[in-house]
């Protein structure tokens, strides 16, 4: 388990198997801030001027005590919120300013969330909570299976495919949950705490299968405050009180 | 459209999976459909049958009565003080009208009829002999009385279906000596059954020779006119004209009397079921209201429930319209099964209805498909709300959000 075969042939120098585009950052943060609610009372400053870019290929931890703006840095990244000053700019569009429409649209197929407490649908399938993203997609229904069954073999489940979420492991579920965020070749997959619920071995497991995937080129971001978990990527940058207070090769911490 | 469909599964999933909300929700919207179809039903079969009665006897003929039918409550008194139809009026204008092929007088007095120790009330008709231009009277058995009988004042009888079999019961009543009142007749004749009218028996009846019944009555109830034929316009003019001029009216004064077709008949019903038909938009906006607020709240319940789903549907890029469409569809799913469920309960109730009023039954299409797009539109309008509220549900706290 854990190894995924359909990336082994690929498997390599995690170097080597980042793209060297120079097209610009993927995504590109300026002086972020988000403030919750609006009385003084009730204010609350989750991001207090965050200046943050990410490259394709990379697979960066974010790290820090919760309440240290993490989740909601990766919401704004995941265009689940919009920063309340600041800019955003994903593969260089400026996002802040963009409609309903294409925020889902930026959601569907920009987009592969990996949340803490899995967040499958629990009446549906494994295959069916994988094909979902492509379902709002518009894929037609062979093809959302075809490559849903696909996403389901790179995380080494096809055999689960029929299995509700509650006749699955919390690893399995985790791993259905990673299915769903690469099914539709997302730029970047964003993964909310995705040990936190996990035991060691599970943890263990998700961490190596997400590792392949960035060996593949998929461009991953972490939020963690776990420092097992961080080990897993290339780059490290650490929150406190909203904001970035270091930024370092993984290798240092 | 891949989006409508994928919205219309999960819609049908959600509605399989609830049965007991399914049914409360599909229960509370028939109930509009439910009374649209019945009563609309009722009102066309009631129609049709009396349409079949009056064109049994031909659609053309006309009724000259004592008093015009009553509209309104304050008609009853000022018709009051109108006079009967007298004898000499009928005479006069036999004598007068150009346009009548046939002038029959008519009583009509409930009275016990009896035959050996047996008796039944029953309506004894009074006819001169040429009632059958204008009435159709099928017999079963003998024959009906004649001219000769009628201008003898001969005292026989012809008995409706229901009279014969009460009183006696399959044996041979022709030749037989009955009482009416308190004279006794000789029956010459039995009328097919014709069954009931808005539950009243077209067959516990009588009808007697006028002449011989005039002892009891003087004068008439009615007068029974057939046109000839295309002249039924003309009649009614002619028949207004004599009677007025009769009873000496000014020019000002309304008749004193009631002039009726079959269609002006029908008009009446027509009007009384005008009237129905404004309270029936009342109870069936009602129902829908009623309908409509039952489900709209239990789609907000059912999107507080399924927040942390939506959540999850708007993270992995679903549309504002894709979850307003899952939940719209649900609305009108829900709200046309009770539509179907009143259709299929309101013909089954209606049927029954028919049946114990033996009144014809058909099914307007129409009614069926008015009532689905009733509770169509009622899905549509009431699911807007809690389809908008879902659509517009913030991500990240329908992500974190934890019901119950």
């Amino acid at each position: 388990m854990g190894t995924v075969s359909a990336f082994n042939l690929h498997a390599g120098n995690p170097e080597t198997a980042v793209s060297p585009s120079d097209a610009g950052p993927l995504i590109r943060l300026e002086g972020v801030v988000r403030i919750y609610g609006s009385g003084s009372a009730d204010r609350v400053v989750a991001l207090d001027g965050v200046d943050l870019v990410i490259r394709a290929g990379e697979m960066v931890a974010v790290m820090g005590p919760s309440g240290s703006g993490k989740s909601t840095l990766l919401h704004i990244i995941g265009c689940l919120d919009r920063p309340t000053q600041g800019r955003y700019f994903l593969r260089g569009r400026p996002v802040e300013d963009l409609g309903e429409d294409e925020l889902a649209r930026i959601r569907n197929r920009e987009i592969g969330f990996v949340f803490q407490a899995f967040h499958l649908l629990p009446r549906a399938t494994a295959l069916e909570n994988v094909e979902l993203p492509l379902v709002y997609a518009r894929v037609p229904p062979e093809e959302r299976r075809r490559r849903a069954m696909e996403a389901l073999a790179m995380v080494d489940l096809s055999h689960r495919a029929r299995h509700r979420p509650s006749e699955l492991s919390g690893g399995e579920r985790q791993r259905v949950a990673i299915a769903r965020a690469l099914v539709n070749r997302p730029s970047v997959i964003l993964a909310d705490e995705p040990t936190g619920n996990l035991d060691s071995r599970s943890s263990d497991e998700v961490m190596r299968i997400l590792q392949d995937l960035w060996r593949q080129g998929q461009t991953i971001v972490v939020v963690t405050h776990e420092r097992d978990v961080a080990k897993y990527c290339q780059r490290v940058v650490l929150m406190r009180d909203g904001r970035i207070v270091g930024d370092i090769p993984a290798g240092e911490l | 459209m891949g989006m409508g469909r994928e919205a219309l599964r999960i819609a049908l999933r959600v509605i399989r999976q609830y049965p007991l909300r399914t049914a409360f929700i599909v229960v509370t919207n028939m109930t509009a459909v439910l009374a649209l179809i019945v009563l609309v039903v009722i009102m066309q079969s009631l129609q049709a049958k009396v349409r079949e009665l009056f064109s049994s006897q031909g659609a053309d003929i006309l009724y000259l009565t004592r008093r015009p039918p009553v509209l309104r409550v304050t008609d009853i008194r000022k018709y009051e003080s109108y006079p009967p139809i007298s004898t000499a009026e009928v005479e006069f204008l036999r004598r007068q009208l150009r346009w009548a092929e046939a002038v029959v007088p008519a009583t009509y007095d409930p009275v016990d009829v009896t035959f050996q120790g047996r008796s039944v009330r029953a309506a004894v008709q009074g006819r001169s002999a040429d009632y059958l231009v204008v009435e159709n009277l099928p017999l079963y058995l003998g024959r009906h009385f004649t001219p000769d009988e009628d201008a003898h004042r001969r005292r026989v009888v012809v008995l409706g279906w229901g009279v014969y079999r009460e009183l006696f019961q399959g044996r041979d009543p022709l030749r037989q000596w009955v009482w009416i009142g308190r004279q006794a007749y000789r029956v010459v004749g039995v009328v097919r059954e014709r069954g009931t009218l808005l539950g009243s028996d077209l067959d516990t009846v009588v009808w007697v020779p006028l002449q011989a019944w005039r002892g009891v009555r003087p004068d008439v109830d009615y007068v029974i006119l057939r046109p000839k034929s295309g002249r039924e316009n003309d009649l009614m003019e002619e028949v207004r004209f004599w009677l007025r001029l009769k009873r000496q009216l000014r020019p000002t004064q309304e008749d004193n009397f009631g002039l009726l077709t079959t269609e002006g008949f029908l008009d009446i019903l027509r009007n009384a079921t005008r009237a129905l038909s404004r309270a029936l938009i009342g109870v069936v906006g009602l129902g829908v209201l009623v309908g409509g607020i039952v489900l709209m709240n239990i789609l907000l319940m059912a999107v507080a429930e399924r927040t942390q789903e939506i959540g999850i549907r708007k993270a992995v890029g679903a549309h504002p319209s894709a979850i307003a469409a899952q939940f719209l569809w649900e609305a009108i799913i829900l709200a046309s099964l009770g539509g179907l469920a009143g259709v299929g309960v309101g013909l089954g109730i209606s049927y029954l209805v028919s049946r114990a009023l033996s009144l014809p039954w058909a099914f307007p299409f129409w009614v069926a498909g008015l009532g689905l797009a009733l509770t169509g539109i009622s899905g549509v309008l009431f699911g807007y709300y809690p389809a908008r509220r879902a659509a517009r549900l913030d991500p990240v706290q329908a992500l974190h959000y934890e019901h119950g």
